[in-house]
């Protein structure tokens, strides 16, 4: 089978199990092999693999040049495990900032 | 001409009103100094200036047969290049939009068209709105009147140098993370980001629905007010466009500040910083207390984690509304927003939603402090413009980001929707400005604007312009 630069199959279902956890990482490294497993479990400490990055812009669809994924492994890893340690009192009821409204008069 | 060119707007409205100066005289002036200037600057990506000179001799034929509409009527003006303009393309600093010409006006446009003002021209921008220096691989690079080699900030830099150098009275902005008051402070200019809601982002390209805002960078605090009050209010287009009362922005601008509570939050707000600016701040506060105003230290902790939350909202945001480009034509966008825009493609979506979960926490402390406080008074900016090309790595001794400088202290007011200003208050010991950026309650720009106002009567940083 020729190689192809299209992305692996990956269902959303399996994509969005751990979301919000650190597992979500953990659930895209299940589907590849060495390094990517390894960078994943690294990820609660702040690092991402490129590997990760990499499958989660294929994920969107997001034709990344040589080299992008490992400088966005390095912008994300670190300011995501900081932003979601974040937990100020009284998360479990806080809304979304932006909810959806029905304008009166509709 | 040059003291024409460098009149505030209200001065020069009065004059214009009065009869004393015809908007012709008063655009010639301008487009004198961006003839003579320009190529230096770089602040337009599209200048307008036969359009301009034209509305000039229109506004003055109205002006003479009694049609007088209002401060604005005949005062030129720029505008952000992110900003549609019927039939005259706005490129949002962006290759990609590089042959959009809009089919309307946005809001902001129509009322200021409508209030009389003379559009000298689109200004230069960083591509997007993604970034803070207005160095442009499309459009080229603006540069700072007050140092050439420097930075004017961004993403509205274009405007503030334009305005900055007496190319116009005043100039749009927007602000997603303090892209009007950051420029503001470097270019020695009164930028204000209002409420979100307040003024409408109906026709400008967006960067992030939920923290784009629109705004005037100004020569004074009085020049914002007057800006405000033609440009504020509901817009039935803009669905976050609020409808609330508005009132008279000018009104109360000279009230005294006896009474009025301001805090300080100095953790995180005031560490890192240049040395220089922090001893103004404290000199400007001194000013503010000699006014009557009782100055206290505050806390406001979640407004230190503004910079780790943002990114989460506006880049998902910026992403979502670039799908389909960076996608096609991610070669067209420039180095340093294409992974930008790529970096919110692959946020998850419980990411996002938890970035604006964390807003509503940061609000909600935000309103307790400001019920006991009347505003918030902060450095805008860490530092001073940094060079072109050469982005400051250390402040005060600690090594630091641009980011940081930047938008350290003003993105957390995006976040929260809180109007927040930013006022000349010194300069570097080479002759740099900055600036301090007064923070306060949704809804209540009147307070900031006399807090800003009184300061401007009390100092004369305001009244310093560049010499090109």
């Amino acid at each position: 089978m020729k190689p192809t630069m299209r992305r692996r199959a990956l269902s959303r279902r399996r994509f969005l199990a751990g979301a919000g956890t650190g597992a979500v990482a953990v659930a895209i490294g299940a589907q590849t092999t060495g390094p990517a497993g390894a960078a994943v479990s690294a990820e609660a400490d702040g690092q991402m693999s490129t590997e990760v990055v990499q499958q989660l812009a294929e994920y969107a669809d997001l034709p990344l040049p040589s080299g992008t994924a490992e400088v966005l492994a390095t912008q994300l890893g670190r300011p995501l495990a900081t932003f979601r340690a974040m937990r100020p009192a009284g998360y479990e009821g806080l809304l979304p900032a932006v909810i959806f409204t029905v304008p009166a008069g509709d | 001409m040059e003291e024409l060119a460098f009149l505030s707007l209200r001065e020069a409205g009065d004059r214009v009103r009065q009869r004393q100066v015809s908007p012709v005289e008063l655009t010639a002036a301008v487009l004198a100094r961006t003839s003579a200037f320009e190529p230096q600057v770089h602040a337009y990506i599209t200048p307008l200036l036969d359009e301009a000179a034209a509305a000039a001799r229109q506004a003055e034929r109205e002006i003479m047969s009694g049609r007088y509409r209002g401060p604005l009527h005949g005062i030129p003006i720029a505008l952000k290049d992110n900003y549609w303009t019927a039939g005259v393309r706005t490129t949002a600093g962006a290759k990609i939009f590089a042959d959009f010409t809009p089919p309307e006006n946005g809001t902001v446009v129509a009322r200021l068209r409508e209030a009389g003002a003379i559009f000298t021209g689109k200004c230069n921008m960083h591509e997007l709105a993604l970034g803070g220096t207005t160095v442009n691989p499309h459009y080229g690079t603006t540069h700072n009147p007050w140092g050439l080699d420097r930075i004017p900030g961004g993403s509205s830099g274009g405007s503030a140098a334009a305005t900055a150098a007496g190319f116009c009275f005043a100039a749009t902005g927007t602000d997603t993370t303090g892209s009007i008051r950051a420029p503001a402070s470097y270019c020695n200019l009164t930028g204000l980001k209002p409420t979100f809601g307040r003024v409408s982002i109906y026709g400008i390209v967006p960067l992030s629905w939920s923290m784009d805002h629109a705004g005037p960078l100004t020569r004074t605090v009085e020049d914002a007010a007057l800006f405000m009050n033609a440009i504020a209010g509901h817009d039935p287009k803009d669905p976050t466009s609020a409808d609330v009362p508005v009132p008279d922005f000018t009104a109360g601008l000279d009230a005294p500040l006896r009474g009025l509570r301001l805090g300080v939050p100095r953790a995180y707000f005031f560490e890192p910083l240049d040395p220089e600016i922090g001893a103004a701040v404290e000199t400007a506060l001194g000013v503010l207390r000699d006014l009557g105003a009782e100055v206290e230290e505050v806390s406001f902790p979640s407004g230190a984690q503004a910079l780790d939350i943002y990114p989460f909202v506006q880049r998902p945001e910026a992403a979502s509304f670039q799908e389909d480009y960076i996608r096609t034509q991610p070669e067209d966008y420039g180095a340093d927003v294409r992974p930008s825009v790529e970096l919110g493609g692959i946020i998850l979506a419980v990411d996002y939603l938890r970035g604006q979960r964390l807003r509503t926490a940061m609000r909600q402390e935000l309103d307790a402090l400001l019920s006991r406080v009347d505003a918030l008074v902060t450095p805008s900016t860490r530092a001073v413009a940094s060079p072109i090309g050469r982005p400051f790595t250390e402040v005060g001794g600690q090594p630091t980001s641009g980011t940081l400088i930047n938008t350290g202290n003003t993105v957390a007011f995006n976040l929260t929707g809180s109007p927040a200003l930013s006022v000349p208050c010194g300069f570097s010991s080479d002759g740099l400005p900055f600036g301090m950026q007064l923070a306060g309650r949704a809804w209540d720009e009147a307070t900031l604007l006399r807090i800003g106002a009184a300061y401007q009567g009390a100092t004369s940083w305001h009244e310093q312009h560049p010499r090109l």
